[in-house]
């Protein structure tokens, strides 16, 4: 079997898989609901139902977050590493996430009615996400090393997280409380009425992604070399920048920082697919990035009679080890 | 500053509903009459001292031994601190404290707070003020120079099975330091009960025990008129932390409170004194319906949607049952400890309108828009 | 193919001047000159990248700084001194880069494509390596799938910064003997900027020196310079 057919072949399977996850997440929770309520929760909502209301409102919008958080952090985190040709950047570790934080906590701490409504807070989550990254990029042109521009990720983090608990200081309780619950991160958040708006979002993120292909091919063999292959690598390093911004700010917005999601997932696709087309990583890190994050949340729905454990934990508990796997796999 | 008015939060939430699962059922260990209802500490008369010991809540073994005396000639036996009674001074650091030490009309030996921003007290507020009281900071990070400087008899914390940082040391410089374990008292009238140290330290036991007597008789009457009622409305407590929410356990202070109000409160049959721990999912599914919601930790329905726009789809929610004591927290925390029949009352009056009391109510309020 | 006519190359401040010289295809010029001389500004004004001081570079009678990013890269490929591999980088895919000036939006690679990708492989006889990915092959190897790349990108010209800087006797000799039958079998014009005097004379190349006391670019054609009097000119 040649490479592109066995991907083709894997890529089938997990599409396959797909749906199967989806329902395995669906019907985890500890209160068992049936079928029939699916169904009719959708086509023929009765909102007295206790138990269509709970698939309706509870599942199906966790459901769809965490395919959305765990697709798009997981593409955003391929982006980053094929940018900055560095296996072990993604949103989270540069620092874009904390953007997100710095704009949100900015805006709910304000308490202007308009900054402290769902669109303030996604808009702000965005142009943090937007602003840090070109931060970041603009610290990409000044330093070569790797490690050095992940350093300068994790002092940006620092430093946000240092203003936002000056902000904290300042901060009516209430807001702070507001915050405080946000940064604790969640799947739960969003509502069944806004997922078409979060849907939306994502699907202008993931088309343009589709633009991005080509010029990421060219990027893998370095920014020289992509510009003399004709891309603009100037337009396309703010274009994904811009696509990272929508997907990781949105998510954050909604659910919090997660951790690691991002640095994870794009490594174990490239381990399973052994390729560096990006449309086979960009469907795999979709596809594999919200399997990750719907059987961690999984997991932790059926853990939830013994222990409760927070979503951040989790996908941190799992990743941050993979990184020290990275580290070790490119030392030796 | 505003952090530690969270991190106090969460200290006096989990003051409510206590830290513990524990589940073993405690008595008190000498049967004298002058404790009724607190676990955590008892008072014996001796012959020229009073017995004065602090139970620890979690292994219910004495943890110190006071011996207060009335002057300091007096030998006391070992292993005993001695504390001269009545007080001068004393370093006041819990709100239950100073609401305590208000009702004996004895603010005036308070040298120390731990925050002027959680003080609801007028008159501590109006010494702050003047620079004759001085702000400690948080427990755990309270200057020993401070401390040193108010030259205080006593320093009062709240208890967490440990010795005050540098408590020796404090201790021969003169400032004897106390555990308060009111906070893990779980019975209403056993949290109020820690009057009566306060009364024997500051030499006001009398007092103390009158005004004990009444609320307890108080409590009581309003027990017996809830017990009589038909109805029981039912009710849930608490809010998410994350995706988790905490509700008082079966035993512990809230619940205790929920039953003597004759509510029927979904969780009552848990185990512990603590709290429970249950999914988003697990709390809809079994209180969308439910009538009542206590203690949700927010001011308005705005917040409450804003911190979780699903509260919207409960019932409570929907017909405007939910009832906060946050409106004025600062004067909730200082007098509920002290006045749990005005707590219970507040409870009976919003759970049966059909009794028709008159009185206002006195810490909680319905949700705002 | 290249025409350079009354030009200052430089960048801020003039390095040499051009008098009058045309590279054509088929051929394999040899770039030579002391450090500092500027070569590597030489080869980035020939791409575009910098204006001349003075005069107009011209490709197909057409000045360079008129090409866009595309054009550019449909006629000029250029090579690196070293290419390390990419991790999961396969040698096909690596050559198929070549092709992305022509590919659509989404960057398919046509029936077409792949069959100028084949062609490539098999030109530098590597074809064998297609399936290997980029961090297992050679020095040697990998130089020559960057030569297919650049083939597979289809242009007239082809840029080489010191390809054999890195590469063993034997990998030097193969490199610059695959240019020679490119530039014969595809009629391309290739420049090579090399610090290795002998593997160029050896080669039988045309050759660019910079002249170091007039300051002027100096064309030889080849088999007309001895190592001796190269030196004498250029270093």
């Amino acid at each position: 079997m040649t490479v592109a057919r066995k991907n083709k072949f894997i890529l089938l399977s997990l599409v396959l898989l797909f749906p199967i996850v989806c329902g395995l997440h669906l019907f985890a929770g500890e209160i068992s609901v049936s079928f029939s309520d699916f169904w009719n929760s959708l086509l023929n909502f009765n909102t007295d139902n206790t138990s269509q209301t709970i698939i309706r409102e509870f599942r199906i919008p966790r459901l769809t977050m965490g395919i959305l958080a765990g697709g798009g952090l997981s593409i955003a985190g391929l982006f980053m590493q094929t940018m900055f040709n560095n296996p072990l950047a993604g949103p989270y570790i540069l620092g874009i996430n904390s953007g997100s934080s710095l704009f949100v906590a900015f805006s709910v701490m304000t308490g202007i009615p308009f900054l402290t409504s769902n669109i303030g807070t996604i808009s702000s989550a965005l142009i943090g996400a937007f602003i840090f990254g070109l931060i970041i990029l603009s610290f990409s042109y000044l330093v070569k090393s790797h490690i050095s521009l992940l350093l300068i990720g994790i002092m940006l983090g620092s430093f946000t997280s240092a203003i936002v608990s000056i902000l904290q200081t300042m901060s009516e309780p209430n807001q702070l409380k507001l915050f405080t619950m946000w940064t604790m991160g969640s799947l739960q958040q969003v509502e069944f009425t806004e997922l078409p708006l979060i849907i939306l979002f994502f699907i202008v993120g993931i088309s343009l992604s589709l633009f991005m292909i080509k010029p990421l091919n060219a990027l893998v063999i370095g920014e020289s070399q992509a510009l003399t292959l004709g891309i603009h690598v100037k337009y396309v390093r703010l274009a994904l920048i811009s696509i990272t911004a929508i997907l990781t700010g949105i998510i954050t917005a909604y659910c919090g920082p997660i951790a690691f999601v991002g640095l994870a997932v794009p490594n174990i696709v490239k381990m399973i697919f052994k390729t560096q087309s990006h449309l086979t990583l960009l469907i795999g890190c979709f596809l594999i990035g919200s399997f990750f994050m719907l059987i961690c949340d999984i997991l932790i729905q059926l853990l939830e009679s013994t222990i409760h454990i927070p979503i951040n934990a989790l996908t941190s508990i799992i990743g941050a080890p993979f990184v020290i796997i990275i580290v070790l796999k490119r030392l030796a | 500053m505003k952090t530690k008015h969270i991190f106090y939060s969460i200290i006096f939430i989990s003051i409510l509903f206590g830290c513990s699962n524990n589940t073993k059922k405690k008595k008190p260990v000498n049967s004298n009459s002058i404790v009724k209802y607190a676990e955590n500490f008892s008072i014996s008369i001796s012959e020229n001292y009073i017995d004065f010991q602090i139970l620890n809540p979690e292994t219910n073994e004495v943890e110190k031994k006071y011996a207060l005396v009335k002057n300091d000639t007096i030998k006391v036996p070992e292993g005993y601190t001695p504390i001269l009674v009545p007080i001068k001074s004393v370093i006041a650091l819990s709100s239950t404290h100073i609401g305590m030490l208000s009702k004996l009309d004895v603010c005036k030996l308070v040298k120390g707070i731990s925050n002027h921003t959680y003080i609801h007290e007028p008159s501590i507020l109006d010494r702050y003020k003047k620079g004759e009281i001085i702000e400690m900071g948080e427990e755990n990070s309270i200057p020993v120079e401070s401390i040193i400087r108010s030259k205080s008899d006593l320093l009062i914390y709240s208890g967490f099975g440990k010795a005050f940082p540098h408590q020796e040391q404090l201790e021969k410089l003169g400032t004897i330091c106390l555990a308060n374990y009111d906070w893990k008292e779980n019975h209403p009238l056993g949290k109020a009960e820690w009057i009566k140290v306060f009364g024997y330290l500051t030499g006001k036991e009398n007092s103390a025990s009158i005004y004990f007597k009444i609320i307890e008789k108080d409590y009581l009457r309003l027990k017996k008129i809830a017990s009589k009622l038909k109805s029981t409305p039912n009710l849930f407590s608490g809010n998410l932390v994350g995706d988790i929410w905490y509700s008082p356990a079966g035993e512990s202070y809230n619940a205790i409170l929920f039953k003597d109000a004759k509510g029927d409160y979904k969780y009552a049959n848990t185990k512990g004194t603590g709290s429970t721990e249950n999914s988003f999912e697990q709390i809809f599914s079994d209180n969308v319906n439910t009538k009542y919601w206590f203690n949700p930790g927010v001011e308005s329905k705005k917040d409450l949607l804003k911190s979780q726009p699903k509260f919207k789809l409960f019932q409570a929610y929907k017909q405007n049952n939910i009832f906060s004591y946050t409106f004025s927290g600062n004067e909730f925390w200082e007098r509920s400890a002290i006045e749990p029949n005005h707590v219970l009352s507040d409870l009976i009056r919003i759970l049966h309108p059909e009794l028709k009391l008159k009185n206002k109510l006195y810490f909680y309020r319905t949700l705002s828009k | 193919m290249i025409d350079l006519n009354e030009i200052e190359i430089g960048y801020k401040k003039r390095l040499f001047s051009i008098e009058s010289i045309q590279l054509l295809k088929g051929k394999v010029y040899s770039l030579i000159g002391a450090n500092g001389a500027g070569k590597t500004t030489f080869l980035r004004s020939l791409q575009g990248n910098i204006a001349p001081i003075k005069g107009q570079i011209l490709i197909n009678n057409t000045e360079v700084k008129f090409f866009d990013r595309v054009k550019l890269s449909q006629t000029i490929a250029f090579v690196n001194s070293k290419f390390d591999g990419v991790d999961y980088l396969r040698v096909s895919d690596y050559v198929g880069l070549g092709r992305t000036p022509y590919t659509n939006a989404l960057g398919r690679l046509s029936e077409i494509d792949l069959k100028i990708v084949e062609n490539s492989l098999t030109e530098l006889n590597i074809k064998h390596l297609s399936n290997y990915f980029t961090t297992k092959l050679s020095d040697g190897e990998r130089q020559l799938a960057a030569i297919a790349r650049a083939i597979s990108q289809e242009t007239d010209i082809i840029i080489l910064d010191e390809p054999t800087a890195f590469l063993d006797y034997a990998n030097r000799k193969l490199v610059m003997k695959e240019m020679r039958k490119i530039a014969t079998d595809l009629q391309k014009c290739i420049i090579i900027s090399s610090h290795d005097l002998d593997l160029c004379i050896e080669s039988e190349t045309e050759i660019l020196v910079i002249n170091k006391k007039t300051k002027t670019l100096d064309h030889f054609i080849a088999n007309s310079l001895s190592k001796e009097k190269l030196i004498e000119i250029g270093f």
